[in-house]
Protein backbone atom coordinates (compact mmCIF):
# COMPACT_ATOMS: atom_id res chain seq x y z
CA UNK A 1 0.00 0.00 0.00
CA UNK A 2 1.06 3.38 -0.99
CA UNK A 3 -1.17 5.86 -0.37
CA UNK A 4 -0.39 9.12 -2.39
CA UNK A 5 -1.14 11.32 0.86
CA UNK A 6 2.43 12.36 2.37
CA UNK A 7 0.48 12.86 6.06
CA UNK A 8 -0.72 9.06 5.86
CA UNK A 9 3.12 8.12 7.02
CA UNK A 10 3.11 10.13 9.85
CA UNK A 11 4.46 10.46 12.76
CA UNK A 12 7.67 9.22 11.36
CA UNK A 13 9.67 6.95 13.73
CA UNK A 14 12.89 9.02 15.27
CA UNK A 15 15.02 6.17 13.31
CA UNK A 16 13.15 6.31 10.03
CA UNK A 17 13.31 10.26 10.16
CA UNK A 18 17.15 10.03 10.85
CA UNK A 19 17.58 7.82 7.88
CA UNK A 20 15.66 10.22 5.60
CA UNK A 21 17.36 13.23 6.81
CA UNK A 22 20.76 11.35 6.19
CA UNK A 23 19.68 10.56 2.80
CA UNK A 24 19.50 14.18 1.88
CA UNK A 25 22.74 14.73 2.17
CA UNK A 26 23.18 12.64 -1.33
CA UNK A 27 23.33 8.49 -1.77
CA UNK A 28 25.06 6.60 0.94
CA UNK A 29 25.23 3.29 1.65
CA UNK A 30 24.42 1.66 4.84
CA UNK A 31 27.61 2.75 6.99
CA UNK A 32 27.67 6.04 5.40
CA UNK A 33 23.74 6.56 6.94
CA UNK A 34 24.98 5.52 9.99
CA UNK A 35 27.80 8.17 10.40
CA UNK A 36 25.57 10.91 9.10
CA UNK A 37 22.76 10.14 11.59
CA UNK A 38 25.59 9.84 14.02
CA UNK A 39 27.49 13.77 12.44
CA UNK A 40 23.12 14.81 12.19
CA UNK A 41 22.14 14.42 15.67
CA UNK A 42 25.75 15.81 17.31
CA UNK A 43 26.64 11.81 18.55
CA UNK A 44 23.59 11.86 20.60
CA UNK A 45 21.87 9.57 18.38
CA UNK A 46 23.39 6.34 16.87
CA UNK A 47 21.69 3.64 15.10
CA UNK A 48 23.26 0.04 14.54
CA UNK A 49 23.10 -1.78 11.50
CA UNK A 50 20.35 -4.07 13.25
CA UNK A 51 18.06 -0.69 13.50
CA UNK A 52 19.21 0.55 10.33
CA UNK A 53 18.17 -2.22 8.02
CA UNK A 54 14.64 -2.42 9.72
CA UNK A 55 14.15 0.65 8.57
CA UNK A 56 15.29 1.15 5.26
CA UNK A 57 13.52 -2.75 4.54
CA UNK A 58 10.00 -0.47 5.77
CA UNK A 59 11.09 2.31 3.75
CA UNK A 60 11.89 0.13 0.15
CA UNK A 61 8.92 -1.36 0.56
CA UNK A 62 6.83 2.06 0.91
CA UNK A 63 8.81 3.09 -1.63
CA UNK A 64 10.31 6.10 0.25
CA UNK A 65 13.74 5.47 -0.29
CA UNK A 66 15.12 3.01 -3.46
CA UNK A 67 18.51 0.63 -3.65
CA UNK A 68 21.29 1.24 -6.48
CA UNK A 69 20.65 -2.14 -7.13
CA UNK A 70 18.19 -5.12 -6.09
CA UNK A 71 20.54 -6.97 -4.24
CA UNK A 72 24.65 -6.56 -2.85
CA UNK A 73 26.68 -8.81 -4.64
CA UNK A 74 30.29 -10.02 -4.16
CA UNK A 75 31.48 -7.28 -6.67
CA UNK A 76 29.65 -4.81 -5.00
CA UNK A 77 28.89 -5.37 -1.73
CA UNK A 78 27.17 -2.34 -0.92
CA UNK A 79 24.19 -0.99 -2.15
CA UNK A 80 23.74 3.08 -2.15
CA UNK A 81 20.30 4.28 -0.76
CA UNK A 82 18.45 6.97 -2.23
CA UNK A 83 16.10 9.46 -0.90
CA UNK A 84 12.66 9.23 -3.52
CA UNK A 85 10.57 11.79 -4.43
CA UNK A 86 7.68 10.36 -2.12
CA UNK A 87 10.61 10.10 0.59
CA UNK A 88 11.36 13.50 0.34
CA UNK A 89 7.79 14.32 0.45
CA UNK A 90 7.15 12.52 3.36
CA UNK A 91 10.55 13.83 5.07
CA UNK A 92 8.84 18.11 4.14
CA UNK A 93 5.04 16.59 5.84
CA UNK A 94 6.79 15.49 8.82
CA UNK A 95 9.14 18.35 9.30
CA UNK A 96 5.68 20.85 9.25
CA UNK A 97 5.02 18.31 12.10
CA UNK A 98 7.48 18.89 13.98
CA UNK A 99 7.78 22.53 13.01
CA UNK A 100 4.01 22.77 14.51
CA UNK A 101 5.11 20.61 17.80
CA UNK A 102 7.66 23.13 18.18
CA UNK A 103 5.34 26.55 18.26
CA UNK A 104 2.78 24.55 20.14
CA UNK A 105 5.55 23.74 22.56
CA UNK A 106 7.33 26.98 22.92
CA UNK A 107 3.86 28.61 22.88
CA UNK A 108 2.92 26.39 26.00
CA UNK A 109 6.47 26.90 27.79
CA UNK A 110 6.09 30.69 27.60
CA UNK A 111 2.58 30.52 29.20
CA UNK A 112 3.83 28.10 31.64
CA UNK A 113 6.60 30.45 32.80
CA UNK A 114 3.51 33.26 32.48
CA UNK A 115 1.55 32.21 35.36
CA UNK A 116 4.44 30.90 37.39
CA UNK A 117 5.89 34.61 37.69
CA UNK B 1 38.84 -11.63 19.91
CA UNK B 2 37.28 -9.35 17.74
CA UNK B 3 36.96 -12.27 15.09
CA UNK B 4 35.15 -14.30 17.52
CA UNK B 5 32.49 -11.29 18.07
CA UNK B 6 32.29 -11.63 14.58
CA UNK B 7 31.33 -14.79 14.13
CA UNK B 8 29.02 -14.22 16.93
CA UNK B 9 27.13 -11.41 15.05
CA UNK B 10 26.82 -13.48 12.58
CA UNK B 11 25.35 -16.07 14.28
CA UNK B 12 21.99 -13.88 14.69
CA UNK B 13 22.21 -12.25 11.60
CA UNK B 14 22.07 -15.80 10.55
CA UNK B 15 18.36 -16.35 12.51
CA UNK B 16 17.07 -13.61 10.82
CA UNK B 17 14.26 -14.63 8.47
CA UNK B 18 15.09 -16.31 4.94
CA UNK B 19 14.01 -12.94 3.45
CA UNK B 20 15.68 -10.23 5.72
CA UNK B 21 18.82 -12.25 5.88
CA UNK B 22 19.04 -12.52 2.33
CA UNK B 23 18.42 -9.64 1.07
CA UNK B 24 20.50 -7.69 4.14
CA UNK B 25 22.73 -9.91 5.83
CA UNK B 26 26.04 -9.02 4.21
CA UNK B 27 25.36 -5.29 4.53
CA UNK B 28 24.68 -5.95 7.97
CA UNK B 29 28.21 -7.92 8.30
CA UNK B 30 30.31 -4.75 6.71
CA UNK B 31 28.32 -2.13 8.67
CA UNK B 32 29.10 -4.49 11.91
CA UNK B 33 33.02 -4.96 10.94
CA UNK B 34 33.05 -0.73 10.22
CA UNK B 35 31.17 0.20 13.23
CA UNK B 36 32.61 -2.02 16.26
CA UNK B 37 35.60 -0.42 16.89
CA UNK B 38 33.39 2.88 17.48
CA UNK B 39 30.39 1.53 18.49
CA UNK B 40 31.36 -1.39 20.60
CA UNK B 41 29.40 -4.76 21.04
CA UNK B 42 27.37 -3.40 23.86
CA UNK B 43 25.76 -1.29 21.75
CA UNK B 44 25.53 -3.69 18.29
CA UNK B 45 24.47 -6.88 19.81
CA UNK B 46 21.30 -5.56 21.49
CA UNK B 47 20.87 -3.93 18.46
CA UNK B 48 20.99 -6.69 16.34
CA UNK B 49 19.04 -8.77 18.62
CA UNK B 50 16.52 -6.11 18.30
CA UNK B 51 16.01 -6.96 15.12
CA UNK B 52 16.44 -10.32 14.94
CA UNK B 53 12.82 -10.36 17.28
CA UNK B 54 11.06 -7.45 14.92
CA UNK B 55 11.57 -9.12 12.15
CA UNK B 56 10.47 -12.76 13.28
CA UNK B 57 7.06 -10.69 14.99
CA UNK B 58 6.76 -8.77 11.23
CA UNK B 59 7.28 -12.41 9.57
CA UNK B 60 4.47 -14.13 11.98
CA UNK B 61 2.28 -11.42 11.62
CA UNK B 62 2.18 -11.10 8.01
CA UNK B 63 1.74 -15.10 8.05
CA UNK B 64 5.04 -15.82 6.54
CA UNK B 65 8.01 -14.78 4.41
CA UNK B 66 7.20 -12.05 1.80
CA UNK B 67 6.98 -14.04 -1.95
CA UNK B 68 9.53 -12.56 -3.99
CA UNK B 69 10.57 -14.88 -6.80
CA UNK B 70 13.78 -12.40 -7.74
CA UNK B 71 15.21 -13.16 -3.84
CA UNK B 72 14.68 -16.02 -3.68
CA UNK B 73 17.16 -18.15 -1.53
CA UNK B 74 19.00 -20.25 -2.87
CA UNK B 75 20.63 -23.69 -0.96
CA UNK B 76 23.48 -24.44 -3.10
CA UNK B 77 24.73 -20.69 -2.63
CA UNK B 78 24.98 -21.73 1.11
CA UNK B 79 22.26 -19.56 1.91
CA UNK B 80 19.57 -20.24 4.94
CA UNK B 81 16.66 -21.47 3.01
CA UNK B 82 13.03 -22.26 4.34
CA UNK B 83 12.33 -26.01 3.51
CA UNK B 84 8.79 -25.54 3.44
CA UNK B 85 8.99 -23.38 0.45
CA UNK B 86 7.60 -24.98 -2.65
CA UNK B 87 9.53 -23.38 -5.05
CA UNK B 88 12.39 -26.14 -4.02
CA UNK B 89 12.90 -28.92 -6.96
CA UNK B 90 14.01 -32.96 -6.12
CA UNK B 91 16.49 -31.56 -7.97
CA UNK B 92 18.28 -28.80 -6.08
CA UNK B 93 17.21 -30.84 -2.80
CA UNK B 94 18.89 -33.67 -4.22
CA UNK B 95 22.25 -31.81 -4.89
CA UNK B 96 21.76 -30.33 -1.69
CA UNK B 97 21.68 -33.91 -0.08
CA UNK B 98 24.62 -34.87 -1.89
CA UNK B 99 26.86 -31.37 -1.23
CA UNK B 100 25.62 -31.78 2.90
CA UNK B 101 26.37 -35.86 3.13
CA UNK B 102 29.67 -35.12 1.73
CA UNK B 103 30.84 -31.85 3.73
CA UNK B 104 29.41 -33.75 6.91
CA UNK B 105 31.55 -36.91 5.73
CA UNK B 106 34.99 -34.49 4.86
CA UNK B 107 34.51 -32.92 8.47
CA UNK B 108 35.22 -35.88 10.27
CA UNK B 109 38.08 -36.89 7.61
CA UNK B 110 38.97 -33.63 8.40
CA UNK B 111 38.97 -33.36 12.32
CA UNK B 112 40.45 -36.93 12.64
CA UNK B 113 43.57 -36.60 10.23
CA UNK B 114 44.53 -33.47 9.27
CA UNK B 115 48.01 -32.19 10.63
CA UNK B 116 47.43 -28.64 12.79
CA UNK B 117 50.35 -27.11 11.02
CA UNK B 118 49.39 -27.14 7.20
CA UNK B 119 50.01 -24.22 5.81
CA UNK B 120 46.37 -24.43 3.70
CA UNK B 121 44.39 -21.66 5.10
CA UNK B 122 41.58 -20.77 3.08
CA UNK B 123 38.88 -19.22 4.87
CA UNK B 124 39.41 -16.21 7.63
CA UNK B 125 38.04 -13.25 7.45
CA UNK B 126 40.03 -10.71 8.17
CA UNK B 127 42.75 -12.00 6.16
CA UNK B 128 45.53 -12.56 7.55
CA UNK B 129 48.93 -13.00 6.22
CA UNK B 130 52.41 -13.27 8.03
CA UNK B 131 54.45 -10.26 7.39
CA UNK B 132 57.87 -11.65 5.88
CA UNK B 133 59.51 -8.67 8.68
CA UNK B 134 58.68 -10.82 11.53
CA UNK B 135 61.43 -11.52 13.49
CA UNK B 136 62.76 -14.90 14.08
CA UNK B 137 61.67 -17.57 16.57
CA UNK B 138 62.38 -16.52 20.64
CA UNK B 139 65.95 -18.53 20.76
CA UNK B 140 67.53 -16.09 18.12
CA UNK B 141 66.07 -12.81 19.22
CA UNK B 142 68.36 -10.33 19.86
CA UNK B 143 67.39 -8.55 23.25
CA UNK B 144 67.90 -5.08 22.14
CA UNK B 145 64.71 -5.78 20.07
CA UNK B 146 61.35 -4.63 20.81
CA UNK B 147 60.10 -7.82 18.44
CA UNK B 148 61.08 -11.05 19.69
CA UNK B 149 58.62 -13.46 18.55
CA UNK B 150 57.11 -14.35 21.63
CA UNK B 151 57.26 -18.38 21.59
CA UNK B 152 54.03 -19.83 22.73
CA UNK B 153 52.26 -16.55 23.13
CA UNK B 154 48.96 -15.68 22.48
CA UNK B 155 47.73 -14.32 18.75
CA UNK B 156 44.50 -14.11 17.39
CA UNK B 157 45.64 -14.92 14.00
CA UNK B 158 47.53 -17.91 15.26
CA UNK B 159 44.46 -19.41 16.68
CA UNK B 160 42.33 -18.77 13.60
CA UNK B 161 44.86 -19.70 11.06
CA UNK B 162 45.65 -23.10 12.93
CA UNK B 163 41.72 -23.51 13.23
CA UNK B 164 40.49 -22.71 9.91
CA UNK B 165 43.80 -24.76 8.83
CA UNK B 166 41.92 -28.56 9.53
CA UNK B 167 39.17 -27.15 7.25
CA UNK B 168 41.19 -26.03 4.51
CA UNK B 169 40.21 -29.38 2.24
CA UNK B 170 36.89 -29.05 3.08
CA UNK B 171 36.30 -25.74 2.17
CA UNK B 172 38.20 -26.39 -1.27
CA UNK B 173 36.19 -29.28 -1.92
CA UNK B 174 33.17 -27.77 -0.85
CA UNK B 175 33.97 -24.71 -3.57
CA UNK B 176 34.49 -27.17 -5.83
CA UNK B 177 31.43 -28.48 -5.47
CA UNK B 178 29.55 -25.28 -5.00
CA UNK B 179 31.09 -23.85 -8.02
CA UNK B 180 31.16 -23.96 -11.67
CA UNK B 181 33.88 -26.23 -11.46
CA UNK B 182 37.63 -27.54 -9.83
CA UNK B 183 39.16 -24.02 -11.74
CA UNK B 184 37.51 -21.76 -9.94
CA UNK B 185 38.18 -24.10 -6.16
CA UNK B 186 42.06 -23.58 -7.00
CA UNK B 187 41.52 -19.87 -7.62
CA UNK B 188 39.84 -20.02 -4.72
CA UNK B 189 42.87 -21.41 -2.71
CA UNK B 190 45.40 -19.72 -4.47
CA UNK B 191 43.96 -16.54 -3.86
CA UNK B 192 43.98 -16.72 -0.06
CA UNK B 193 47.62 -17.92 -0.22
CA UNK B 194 48.54 -15.42 -2.05
CA UNK B 195 50.11 -12.17 0.16
CA UNK B 196 49.35 -8.99 -1.42
CA UNK B 197 52.21 -5.72 -0.45
CA UNK B 198 50.41 -3.64 2.65
CA UNK B 199 48.89 -0.41 0.87
CA UNK B 200 49.97 1.73 4.82
CA UNK B 201 53.29 0.45 5.88
CA UNK B 202 54.54 0.83 9.57
CA UNK B 203 57.65 2.26 10.43
CA UNK B 204 60.36 -0.96 10.72
CA UNK B 205 62.93 -0.51 13.00
CA UNK B 206 66.48 -1.19 11.89
CA UNK B 207 69.04 -2.07 14.78
CA UNK B 208 70.81 -1.22 16.68
CA UNK B 209 67.61 0.99 17.93
CA UNK B 210 68.96 4.56 19.56
CA UNK B 211 67.88 5.13 23.28
CA UNK B 212 67.13 7.94 25.12
CA UNK B 213 69.56 8.98 27.65
CA UNK B 214 67.41 8.93 30.30
CA UNK B 215 63.68 8.55 30.17
CA UNK B 216 60.44 9.26 32.96
CA UNK B 217 57.31 7.69 32.78
CA UNK B 218 54.56 9.02 35.00
CA UNK B 219 51.40 7.71 35.02
CA UNK B 220 48.53 10.29 35.42
CA UNK B 221 45.55 10.48 38.08
CA UNK B 222 42.56 9.83 36.33
CA UNK B 223 41.03 12.28 37.71
CA UNK B 224 43.88 14.68 36.78
CA UNK B 225 43.84 13.29 33.11
CA UNK B 226 40.07 13.61 32.83
CA UNK B 227 40.74 17.83 33.30
CA UNK B 228 44.59 17.22 31.04
CA UNK B 229 43.22 14.97 28.26
CA UNK B 230 40.05 16.68 26.17
CA UNK B 231 39.47 14.56 23.24
CA UNK B 232 38.74 16.15 19.84
CA UNK B 233 35.21 15.63 17.99
CA UNK B 234 34.42 12.54 16.80
CA UNK B 235 38.02 11.20 18.14
CA UNK B 236 37.91 8.23 20.65
CA UNK B 237 41.89 7.23 21.66
CA UNK B 238 42.80 9.11 24.87
CA UNK B 239 45.87 10.70 23.00
CA UNK B 240 47.82 10.01 26.68
CA UNK B 241 47.30 6.43 25.94
CA UNK B 242 49.85 3.71 25.55
CA UNK B 243 48.28 2.89 22.24
CA UNK B 244 48.63 6.00 21.12
CA UNK B 245 52.10 6.45 22.10
CA UNK B 246 52.46 2.81 19.91
CA UNK B 247 50.90 4.10 17.06
CA UNK B 248 53.81 6.82 17.33
CA UNK B 249 56.47 5.00 17.44
CA UNK B 250 55.22 2.40 14.79
CA UNK B 251 54.44 5.22 12.91
CA UNK B 252 50.37 4.52 12.57
CA UNK B 253 48.19 6.48 11.42
CA UNK B 254 44.82 4.45 12.76
CA UNK B 255 44.36 2.75 15.84
CA UNK B 256 43.21 -0.66 13.56
CA UNK B 257 47.05 -0.82 12.44
CA UNK B 258 48.02 -1.89 16.70
CA UNK B 259 46.30 -5.22 17.36
CA UNK B 260 45.31 -6.75 20.36
CA UNK B 261 46.90 -5.76 23.75
CA UNK B 262 45.10 -5.22 27.40
CA UNK B 263 42.94 -2.48 27.95
CA UNK B 264 44.83 -0.27 30.37
CA UNK B 265 46.58 0.18 26.80
CA UNK B 266 43.48 2.75 25.88
CA UNK B 267 42.80 3.90 29.52
CA UNK B 268 45.25 4.71 31.52
CA UNK B 269 47.00 7.41 30.89
CA UNK B 270 51.10 8.41 31.21
CA UNK B 271 53.43 11.18 30.95
CA UNK B 272 56.35 9.87 28.77
CA UNK B 273 59.67 12.09 28.42
CA UNK B 274 62.38 10.65 27.02
CA UNK B 275 65.82 12.89 27.07
CA UNK B 276 67.56 12.53 23.45
CA UNK B 277 71.54 12.04 23.56
CA UNK B 278 73.53 15.26 23.20
CA UNK B 279 75.85 13.75 20.01
CA UNK B 280 72.06 13.14 18.27
CA UNK B 281 70.81 16.64 19.70
CA UNK B 282 73.63 18.08 17.28
CA UNK B 283 72.98 15.64 14.64
CA UNK B 284 70.00 16.96 13.19
CA UNK B 285 71.30 19.89 11.60
CA UNK B 286 72.33 16.86 8.51
CA UNK B 287 69.50 15.08 8.70
CA UNK B 288 66.05 15.53 6.92
CA UNK B 289 63.42 15.66 8.99
CA UNK B 290 61.93 12.82 8.01
CA UNK B 291 65.24 11.16 9.55
CA UNK B 292 64.51 12.77 12.93
CA UNK B 293 61.11 11.23 12.93
CA UNK B 294 62.35 7.98 12.31
CA UNK B 295 65.21 8.60 14.82
CA UNK B 296 62.70 9.37 17.64
CA UNK B 297 60.44 6.34 16.53
CA UNK B 298 63.61 4.32 16.92
CA UNK B 299 64.00 5.75 20.45
CA UNK B 300 60.21 5.36 21.29
CA UNK B 301 60.37 1.72 20.07
CA UNK B 302 63.37 1.23 22.62
CA UNK B 303 61.68 2.42 25.18
CA UNK B 304 58.61 0.52 24.51
CA UNK B 305 60.75 -2.61 24.93
CA UNK B 306 62.77 -2.02 27.86
CA UNK B 307 60.15 -0.11 29.95
CA UNK B 308 57.03 -1.86 28.95
CA UNK B 309 58.81 -5.16 27.66
CA UNK B 310 56.67 -4.98 24.40
CA UNK B 311 56.98 -8.10 22.70
CA UNK B 312 54.86 -7.82 18.96
CA UNK B 313 55.31 -9.07 15.34
CA UNK B 314 53.90 -7.41 12.43
CA UNK B 315 51.50 -8.91 9.89
CA UNK B 316 49.63 -7.75 6.72
CA UNK B 317 45.73 -8.22 7.14
CA UNK B 318 43.05 -7.16 4.78
CA UNK B 319 40.73 -4.47 6.52
CA UNK B 320 37.88 -2.48 5.63
CA UNK B 321 39.10 0.94 4.40
CA UNK B 322 38.06 4.37 2.23
CA UNK B 323 39.79 4.57 -1.18
CA UNK B 324 40.07 7.61 -2.80
CA UNK B 325 38.91 7.59 -6.70
CA UNK B 326 38.10 9.61 -9.23
CA UNK B 327 34.55 10.68 -9.21
CA UNK B 328 32.35 9.98 -12.30
CA UNK B 329 32.33 13.69 -13.09
CA UNK B 330 36.37 13.39 -13.73
CA UNK B 331 38.57 15.31 -11.39
CA UNK B 332 37.81 19.43 -10.52
CA UNK B 333 41.62 20.10 -9.43
CA UNK B 334 44.62 20.91 -11.74
CA UNK B 335 47.79 19.21 -11.80
CA UNK B 336 50.47 21.67 -10.58
CA UNK B 337 54.64 21.14 -10.62
CA UNK B 338 56.29 19.06 -7.84
CA UNK B 339 57.72 21.47 -4.91
CA UNK B 340 61.61 21.53 -4.90
CA UNK B 341 63.21 18.23 -3.00
CA UNK B 342 63.87 19.28 0.80
CA UNK B 343 67.58 18.43 1.16
CA UNK B 344 69.44 17.70 4.76
CA UNK B 345 70.83 21.04 6.01
CA UNK B 346 68.16 23.66 4.24
CA UNK B 347 66.82 26.34 6.65
CA UNK B 348 62.81 25.22 7.33
CA UNK B 349 60.49 26.70 5.97
CA UNK B 350 58.23 29.27 8.40
CA UNK B 351 55.73 31.00 5.95
CA UNK B 352 54.57 34.48 8.00
CA UNK B 353 51.11 36.09 8.45
CA UNK B 354 49.59 36.61 5.36
CA UNK B 355 52.15 34.73 3.30
CA UNK B 356 51.08 32.26 0.45
CA UNK B 357 51.53 28.74 1.61
CA UNK B 358 55.13 26.86 0.82
CA UNK B 359 55.02 24.42 -2.41
CA UNK B 360 54.44 20.83 -0.79
CA UNK B 361 52.81 22.35 2.17
CA UNK B 362 49.29 22.28 3.95
CA UNK B 363 47.15 24.38 6.31
CA UNK B 364 43.84 23.16 8.07
CA UNK B 365 41.32 25.51 9.77
CA UNK B 366 37.59 25.86 11.00
CA UNK B 367 35.76 28.52 10.30
CA UNK B 368 33.62 30.77 11.92
CA UNK B 369 30.68 28.33 12.26
CA UNK B 370 33.25 25.39 13.24
CA UNK B 371 33.58 23.49 10.11
CA UNK B 372 36.93 22.66 8.60
CA UNK B 373 38.51 24.11 5.89
CA UNK B 374 41.72 22.82 3.96
CA UNK B 375 44.37 24.51 2.04
CA UNK B 376 47.13 22.88 0.03
CA UNK B 377 49.19 23.67 -2.37
CA UNK B 378 50.97 21.09 -4.44
CA UNK B 379 50.61 18.02 -2.58
CA UNK B 380 50.33 14.20 -3.68
CA UNK B 381 47.19 12.30 -3.04
CA UNK B 382 48.94 9.99 -0.26
CA UNK B 383 48.97 13.31 2.08
CA UNK B 384 45.70 14.45 0.82
CA UNK B 385 44.56 11.27 2.14
CA UNK B 386 46.39 11.12 5.84
CA UNK B 387 45.28 14.97 5.89
CA UNK B 388 41.61 14.06 5.64
CA UNK B 389 41.99 10.95 7.95
CA UNK B 390 40.64 12.10 10.98
CA UNK B 391 37.02 12.86 9.47
CA UNK B 392 36.46 9.31 7.87
CA UNK B 393 36.10 7.55 11.38
CA UNK B 394 39.36 5.37 12.21
CA UNK B 395 39.26 3.85 8.87
CA UNK B 396 42.37 4.07 7.31
CA UNK B 397 42.13 6.15 3.60
CA UNK B 398 44.25 4.46 0.62
CA UNK B 399 45.19 6.69 -2.54
CA UNK B 400 43.28 4.43 -5.52
CA UNK B 401 43.40 7.24 -7.62
CA UNK B 402 46.57 6.53 -10.06
CA UNK B 403 47.63 10.64 -9.88
CA UNK B 404 51.20 10.05 -9.11
CA UNK B 405 51.03 14.38 -9.46
CA UNK B 406 50.70 17.44 -7.21
CA UNK B 407 47.18 19.54 -6.84
CA UNK B 408 46.66 22.33 -5.06
CA UNK B 409 43.33 22.58 -2.73
CA UNK B 410 41.59 25.40 -1.98
CA UNK B 411 39.22 26.08 0.44
CA UNK B 412 37.62 22.36 0.88
CA UNK B 413 34.91 22.43 3.83
CA UNK B 414 33.22 20.22 5.25
CA UNK B 415 31.65 19.50 8.74
CA UNK B 416 33.90 17.76 11.11
CA UNK B 417 33.15 13.79 12.09
CA UNK B 418 30.73 13.79 15.35
CA UNK B 419 30.15 17.30 15.86
CA UNK B 420 27.34 19.32 14.99
CA UNK B 421 27.71 22.57 12.65
CA UNK B 422 27.36 25.77 14.73
CA UNK B 423 24.51 26.61 12.22
CA UNK B 424 22.70 23.51 11.31
CA UNK B 425 23.29 24.45 7.72
CA UNK B 426 21.78 21.59 5.50
CA UNK B 427 23.81 22.66 3.16
CA UNK B 428 27.28 21.98 5.12
CA UNK B 429 28.40 19.09 3.18
CA UNK B 430 30.13 15.67 4.99
CA UNK B 431 33.89 15.03 4.10
CA UNK B 432 32.57 12.38 1.01
CA UNK B 433 30.70 15.18 -0.10
CA UNK B 434 32.64 18.01 0.05
CA UNK B 435 35.44 15.68 -1.54
CA UNK B 436 33.63 14.51 -4.32
CA UNK B 437 31.84 18.54 -4.97
CA UNK B 438 35.18 20.38 -4.54
CA UNK B 439 37.65 17.56 -5.99
CA UNK B 440 36.16 15.65 -7.80
CA UNK B 441 37.34 12.43 -6.05
CA UNK B 442 35.15 10.11 -3.90
CA UNK B 443 35.60 8.06 -0.83
CA UNK B 444 34.66 4.82 -1.44
CA UNK B 445 33.79 1.78 0.78
CA UNK B 446 36.36 -0.87 0.12
CA UNK B 447 38.87 -3.45 1.70
CA UNK B 448 43.05 -3.54 1.26
CA UNK B 449 45.87 -5.12 2.59
CA UNK B 450 47.38 -3.32 5.68
CA UNK B 451 49.98 -3.93 7.42
CA UNK B 452 49.44 -4.00 11.38
CA UNK B 453 51.31 -4.51 14.48
CA UNK B 454 50.07 -7.39 16.74
CA UNK B 455 50.89 -7.06 20.92
CA UNK B 456 51.80 -10.21 21.62
CA UNK B 457 53.00 -9.24 25.59
CA UNK B 458 53.04 -5.92 27.03
CA UNK B 459 53.26 -4.62 30.55
CA UNK B 460 52.82 -1.78 32.29
CA UNK B 461 56.06 -0.03 32.91
CA UNK B 462 58.60 -0.42 35.64
CA UNK B 463 58.92 2.32 38.10
CA UNK B 464 61.15 5.20 37.60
Amino acid sequence: MKPDDPAAYLPLSPATLHVLLALTSGDLHGYGIMLEVARQSGDQYKIGPGTLYDNIKKLLNLGLVEGSSAKSSKSEPRRNYRLTQRGASVLAAETDRLAGVLREARRGLRLHEERQS
Amino acid sequence: MSSFRRRLYGVIVRMHPADFRNEFGREMMLDFEDALHSYGLGRLGPDVLWSMVRQWSACVLSGGPEQSPALRPSLLAGQYVMIREERLTMIELGRGLVVTVTIFALCMFGLGSVPRNTSRAVVDVPIVYASSSTPATGSNVDPSSPLPAGEGSYSDSKLSQSAVSAFAPIATVSATLLSDGPASALAFTGAAQAQPSPELLLFHPSSPLPSYEVATIKPLDPNTADRVVKLPPGASLNPLSIRRYIMDAYGARYSAQIVGGPDWLNNDSYIVHGKVPDDFEAAPQKMTSQDRIDQNRGMQQSLLAGRFNLRAHFETRVLPVYALVPAKGGLKITEVPAPPEYKPGDPPIRPGVGDPLPPGSSMGSFSSNGLRVLNARAIKMQLLARIVSGDAGDRPIVDHTGFTGCFDIKGLTWAPLGEATADNSPDVPSLIGAMEKTLGIKLVPTRAPIEVLVIDHIEKPSEN
